[in-house]
């Protein structure tokens, strides 16, 4: 039986009368990288905040890998805020001990090797970094995991074209087979060479949920181009 | 996994606690010397002229700025308390502290287990400083002044070899009570801060400090609900003790008090535990199905 590693039925979530979400039904195999594209207000980082338990649903259920958000989701999820979230007295070495203390799937070498990479001081403290290397280190922390489900939610948006290459690159070669990475981003363009499939939210329903490659054969459209298409103002 | 909560939440207290103590060590010992020179010299050493007055005076302002090292550092311990618990539940560190594969009771235990250590540490601390100053600070003559311990001693002596067994009951119910009442009060204080971090997104802190006072006075209005079904009882039996006291030795007084006041002692520590455990529950219960993290 092929579970899926991620699974909305009839998904609502409001805020006092507004609906952040509205009865989304949507099942997410494992093995792919899928891209979460919509305009700002549509609910991606709501959906993405549901999945990791930051917010419970007003309606419907979400599972993760057939989990309710709880230990065992949390456990299989890795997720990147769209914030600055770490304590900024801890240094950098104080963060990577943090995940691998909670999360028995970090791999403590890999993350280390990737710091190097991007040539962030292992030793600096989290408040003398500027933002952009922040955000490298909270990718590199949340990449190390070998999670089933990894919530990128804005990845790339703080820092330079050249660490976006790197990061996109770290994300084809750090998801294996059987994990499913999820991507929000309003960068487009940039993501859509590594997407297999992509989800178009408006107003808190799904609108589009398909393949690169069909839309591609189908209607010789790049991602953006659609999207453009799709969501013009 | 709890262990290791408290492992982490203990390091980040006291990354900043741990000097604090030591400062108040330290102030104890400078404003010890200080009020050791004094007191060889006499009160009228602050006002003569010339080096010695200048010495005295300084001195004296050392012992002072001990004094208010000490309730200094009973504010800031608080705060720091306070200020972690705020940052790693209501701030972007949420995002952090929330997506933990742990329970939500198993984050507010080691939030209330590491806030109470930290108490205690600092209530030991001053214990120590405030001996420091009693045994080297006050003698006279010599180095050292043992006499109000051996004071101290002699009269905890003779409680115990009058009363004997029967203080081994208060001493515990004091020690349940101070534990009691210490994890109600932090518990207080988060699930106020808890509350305020839902209900405003502006203005948490400020929401906070309110629903600690909308707290105080409901749990303040059930007190005296209770106390006016409850407590007639045991005023009664107060009063009745009046009459018989007079015939009594100091033992036997002791023991008619505490038998007459067993009842009330046994329920307001029943009472604190509820509204203890109704706080951590409340806590939990708006963390996990209220919170909103910005």
């Amino acid at each position: 039986m092929s579970e899926a590693t991620l699974e909305c039925r009839e998904l609502s979530k409001y805020f006092g009368p507004n609906a952040a979400l509205h009865n989304v039904n949507i099942s997410l195999p494992a093995g792919k990288i899928i891209g979460l594209l919509g305009p700002n207000g549509s609910g991606k980082s709501t959906l993405i905040k549901l999945a990791c338990g930051l917010l419970t649903p007003t309606d419907g259920e979400i599972l993760v890998c057939g989990f309710e958000p709880g230990i065992e989701s949390k456990a299989l999820v890795s997720y990147l805020p769209e914030r600055t979230y770490l304590p900024d007295w801890m240094t950098v070495l104080d963060c990577l001990k943090y995940f691998q203390d909670f999360y028995a799937d970090f791999d403590y070498a890999r993350a280390i090797s990737m710091l190097q990479a991007l040539s962030v001081p292992a030793n600096a403290r989290m408040k003398t970094l500027s933002k952009g290397t922040k955000e490298k280190v909270q990718l590199v922390l949340v990449m190390s995991r070998r999670a089933r489900l990894y919530l990128l939610d804005e990845p790339i948006g703080g820092v330079d074209p050249a660490a976006r290459d790197y990061i996109l690159g770290t994300i084809l070669r750090n998801y294996c087979e059987d994990s499913t990475v999820l991507i929000s981003t309003h960068l487009i363009a940039d993501v859509e060479k590594i997407l297999d499939e992509f989800i178009f939210l408006q107003s808190g329903q799904i609108v589009s949920y398909a393949s690169t490659d069909s839309l591609r054969a189908d209607l010789g459209k790049s991602i953006d181009e659609y999207f453009r298409e799709v969501f013009r103002c | 996994m709890l262990g290791k909560l408290i492992k982490q939440d203990f390091k980040s207290l006291s990354r900043i606690l741990f000097p604090t103590q030591l400062a108040i060590l330290a102030a104890s010992i400078i404003g010890t010397i200080s009020f050791a020179i004094n007191i060889r010299k006499g009160v009228g050493a602050y006002f003569q002229n010339g080096t010695f007055g200048i010495i005295s005076g300084i001195s004296a302002m050392l012992g002072g700025l001990m004094v208010f090292a000490i309730f200094a550092s009973v504010f800031l311990v608080a705060f720091i308390i306070f200020e972690r618990f705020y940052k790693s539940f209501m701030t972007s560190e949420g995002y952090l502290t929330f997506t933990l594969p742990v329970t939500t009771s198993e984050l507010l235990w080691s939030k209330l287990i590491t806030a109470m250590l930290w108490t205690i540490i600092s209530a030991v601390v001053i214990f120590i400083s405030a001996n420091i100053f009693i045994y080297f600070g006050t003698a006279k003559e010599g180095i050292v002044n043992f006499s109000p311990y051996t004071q101290i001693f002699r009269g905890i002596r003779e409680a115990f070899s009058e009363l004997g067994g029967g203080l081994t009951l208060p001493i515990i119910e004091f020690i349940i009570l101070c534990i009691i009442g210490l994890a109600y009060n932090i518990l207080h204080i988060y699930l106020a801060l808890i509350i305020g971090g839902i209900v405003s997104q502006k203005h948490k802190i400020l929401a906070g400090v309110g629903f600690y006072f909308v707290i105080s006075i409901a749990v303040g209005i059930v007190t005296s609900l209770l106390m006016n079904l409850f407590g007639g009882a045991m005023v009664n039996q107060l009063n009745r003790l009046d009459s018989l006291m007079p015939g009594l030795n100091g033992a036997q007084a002791f023991h008619m008090v505490m038998n007459a006041t067993q009842p009330m002692i046994l329920c307001s520590m029943a009472f604190t535990l509820i509204l203890t455990a109704g706080f951590f529950l409340l806590s939990n219960y708006f963390i996990k199905n209220k919170l909103n993290l910005e």
